[in-house]
């Protein structure tokens, strides 16, 4: 049985609506008009024990609400969901006792105390064991280089150290199921490296499953080999990272390189061939219709001069922005 | 279990690690004993009775309102209404803990703290005011008192959660509803004057509602003004608000649950 379920998931916020200005306050006062936002809407997926899979999506498409009802923190409106065998809003503790949530945003550390006592509490919440604890907190702390920083307040942390605080916090009791939303936001890049280095050995040594959002390609990419894209709380995408450009892109990217420079006649008649996304000599770059490419790569190659020519497939980078731009790609 | 007790010892170091705050805060307690008191002081410095108290009685009343008021009516729990509406909540639903005994058990570590400095207060403040104590002497009463404290207890903190519960319904507004509990306290518990002052029709009408258990009829229990019969009325009214409260907190809880959205996260 595949670990996390979902089934036709939809959840829906009752939001009401205010106009603008001291008018419109007064008005909502009396008579509010109600609407409902779709945040989900009717999401299924299936994730197997040990997958690591990558929630892409723009601000406001629904990943961290389908995490949040996969924690058990919001009843679903419609929907079915299993994770471990258990409905999760249903909160059990043997349930809760195997998976964790991570919000980059969102801290469960006591502000005023050193990180070491959140996780002496922790490991007493979820009642792991002595030894347990004491390997696990060791082997954490080395792979995160934070064994000098355990007695620190935490308000005198770094992001950063506090973000790898909050993952020990996180993984003391040694969950099955981690839910990863946003874990490097706002950390330098040799942070981010840090934090997806040790997400990646993480998935390996202990086969968790792992649900991961981010809005740095960079993060799914190095660690997702399946992502699911989601946009306006519907699933566009399920499948290998690989697998997004051929499915989605309906161009190809001609790169060239020119030998001189282009009369003004070529240059204008170069739109007709495709988009020109660059042109600087000796550098042109167009992006054409993906039936069309190998005809205008001929085209080029006969009436232009040309030194060197590629056809490649768009970066999934440029997808992903087209999805999260809106471009309707469905 | 053992996870209630260090959520307790937690709370505790986190108590102390303002320890300017924290003695300004006792500071603080101590102005607003003396202040209460020599007000009531002058009342009496002629003597006689007055509303049936004679000057030992009230200055005892004043004396000990002061001390348990920090104790029975103190809550670190006036902070789940600001859980609610930042989301922080969300932390304590992932894990395998019960909220309420979180909270009671913060409440607790808290309580513990402030009487472990009263003690010094209680008799430095006893030293320098002399004040004319009533000591009662009859045991069985004495260890009544200490009951109707315990439900005190947890009157106050059904009825304080209750009043951050609705900031399910109101987000944002995390204190309105416990400042009115807190006036209804301080009005109706007994802080501010003993409730037998008020006409006989509005006395037995309060004493039904769980308010005046607070405060007002522990301290009253006492000082052996209440007689036999109302002693036990007043445990059966009390008792009835505990489980009463607890069972519309309960509610509250559930529902408020399903309305929750874990915003900020």
């Amino acid at each position: 049985m595949p670990t996390i379920i979902v089934s036709h998931l939809s959840k829906y916020y009752r939001v009401h609506q205010k106009e603008p200005g001291l008018v419109g306050s007064v008005k909502s006062l009396f008579a509010r008009k109600y609407y409902d936002v779709k945040a989900v809407n009717d999401v299924s997926f299936e994730i197997e024990e040990g997958e690591l899979v990558g929630f892409i999506g723009p601000n406001g498409a629904g990943k961290t609400t389908t995490l949040k009802t996969l924690s058990g923190l919001l009843y679903p409106t419609r929907g079915e969901v299993s994770v471990l065998g258990h409905i999760p809003w249903k909160r059990e503790a043997v349930f809760q006792k195997q998976f964790a949530l991570v919000m980059g945003q969102k801290n469960q550390l006591w502000w005023d105390l050193p990180a070491i006592e959140s996780f002496i509490l922790n490991k007493e919440i979820y009642e792991v064991p002595d030894e347990q604890y004491r390997m696990t907190l060791n082997e954490l702390s080395e792979l995160l280089e934070v064994q000098d920083l355990l007695k620190v307040q935490v308000r005198k942390l770094s992001l950063g150290e506090r973000m790898k605080m909050e993952l020990i916090a996180a993984l003391i009791h040694s969950p099955r199921v981690l839910f990863l939303d946003e874990p490097t936001i706002g950390l330098d890049v040799v942070a981010q490296k840090k934090m997806r280095d040790f997400i990646k050995v993480y998935n390996l040594k202990y086969k968790s499953t792992i649900i991961l959002t981010s809005h740095y390609m960079d993060d799914v990419k190095e660690l997702c080999k399946r992502v699911i894209i989601i946009d306006k709380g519907k699933v566009l995408f399920d499948g290998q990272l690989a697998q997004i450009v051929r499915q989605f892109a309906d161009h190809k990217i001609l790169s060239v390189v020119l030998e001189k420079e282009l009369s003004r006649k070529q240059v204008e008649s170069l739109a007709k061939l495709g988009g020109v996304r660059e042109l600087e000599f000796p550098k042109l770059v167009l992006e054409v219709p993906r039936e069309h490419s190998n005809k205008v790569a001929a085209k080029l190659l006969s009436a232009y001069p040309v030194a060197d020519l590629n056809i490649e497939e768009p970066a999934i980078e440029d997808i992903i922005r087209e999805v999260f731009t809106g471009r309707d790609i469905s | 279990m053992k996870k209630y007790l260090t959520v307790f010892s937690v709370s505790w170091s986190n108590g102390f690690v303002y320890r300017l705050n924290f003695i300004l805060w006792r500071v603080r307690s101590v102005i607003v004993i003396l202040t209460v008191y020599f007000l009531w002081d002058a009342i009496f410095r002629n003597g006689g009775v007055i509303f049936g108290y004679d000057r030992q009685q009230i200055l005892t009343y004043v004396f000990l309102t002061l001390v348990l008021r920090s104790f029975i009516l103190g809550a670190r729990s006036m902070d789940v209404g600001g859980d609610i509406s930042d989301g922080t909540l969300a932390n304590y639903l992932l894990k395998p803990i019960n909220y309420h005994f979180f909270w009671l058990s913060r409440d607790l570590a808290d309580k513990l703290l402030n009487i472990a400095f009263s003690i010094f207060e209680i008799f430095f403040l006893y030293f320098i005011l002399q004040p004319p104590i009533y000591f009662q002497g009859n045991v069985l009463l004495l260890l009544v008192t200490v009951l109707t404290i315990l439900i005190a207890v947890f009157l106050n903190f059904f009825m304080g959660f209750i009043a951050s519960t609705t900031t399910f319904w109101t987000p944002g507004n995390t204190w309105g509803f416990w400042f009115i509990y807190l006036i209804i306290q301080e009005l109706l518990g007994g802080v501010m004057f003993p409730l037998d002052i008020l006409p006989k029709a509005a006395y037995n009408l309060l004493m039904l509602l769980p308010f005046p258990y607070l405060l007002y009829f522990p301290i009253n229990l006492y000082l052996g003004k209440i007689p036999p019969i109302e002693i036990f009325r007043g445990l059966a009214v009390s008792g009835f608000w505990v489980l009463a409260s607890y069972y519309v907190l309960v509610k509250f809880w559930q529902l408020g649950l399903k309305t929750f959205q874990a915003e900020g996260h």
